[in-house]
């Protein structure tokens, strides 16, 4: 009986020890490229300047709800719209991360993230 | 209702074992097994997205230090020649959630400049 619950105790502490409880997901960067336009008609470009605290659209200041609304209504069913971020200084990944979990329900369009260079 | 015990009692050995077998069987099933990420790295948490299985990926610590399966890299470019996982063009980042936007995007584009296709941001999905 005695080896028989060292080698489950054994074991449950290797799988106490080495087990973890987080669940990850992941989200692309999509950088600009200089990607092919696919059609003829030029695409609509839209604006998206990224500070700490801050967001303008085209100059206009929303948050993070307002601005998938704003984009929302912006999309149309053919023609796509390509959304340029530009990354302020002092932002951190998570709230890049935000942002591009943000945009990625919006359908219709294509982001680009600007590096900072 | 209590059932009355001999004055000896030995060791409840089964129920111990019944105990340890139950504990055993609940870490099996709800952890999973992953490579230690380091212990000071603070994710960046998300909801919404869909899970996936933990990263063997590069770790970007808030300071800007790359670091891979334990070891510091000192550039994008050796990460890419050392890694194991074989999908090929997709690279993932594990960053610290306060690590500057403008340090990941530029790792991100020495990743591209290096060959790699896509690069995705790997985060901790918080708990809903």
């Amino acid at each position: 009986m005695t080896p028989l619950i060292d080698v489950i105790f054994l074991l449950l502490l290797f799988f106490m020890l080495t087990s973890t409880f987080s669940k990850f997901a992941e989200v692309e960067v999509s950088a600009a490229s200089a990607a092919a336009s696919t059609s003829d008609t030029p695409p609509k470009i839209t604006f998206l300047k990224l500070a700490a605290d801050t967001l303008s659209l085209d100059g206009q200041p929303h948050d993070l709800t307002t601005a998938t609304t704003a984009l929302t209504a912006r999309t149309t069913e053919d023609e796509p719209v390509i959304v340029l971020v530009q990354v302020g200084a002092a932002v951190t990944a998570q709230r890049l991360t935000d942002l591009l979990v943000a945009l990625r329900k919006v359908q219709g369009i294509s982001v680009n993230v600007m590096s900072p260079t | 209702m209590r059932r009355a015990r001999p004055k000896t009692a030995k060791e409840p050995t089964i129920a111990l074992i019944n105990i340890v077998f139950l504990m055993l069987v609940f870490f099996m099933v709800a952890g999973t097994l992953a490579a230690p990420l380091s212990s000071d790295l603070k994710l960046i948490e998300t909801a919404d997205l869909d899970g996936r299985e933990p990263p063997n990926a590069l770790v970007l610590h808030q300071d800007g230090r790359m670091s891979y399966a334990g070891r510091d890299m000192a550039s994008a470019a050796d990460y890419l020649a050392e890694r194991t996982d074989n999908q090929e063009g997709v690279v993932r980042l594990v960053p610290d959630r306060n690590l500057d936007a403008g340090k990941l995007l530029q790792i991100s584009d020495d990743l591209r400049r290096a060959g790699a296709k896509s690069v995705m941001i790997v985060t901790e999905r918080a708990l809903q």
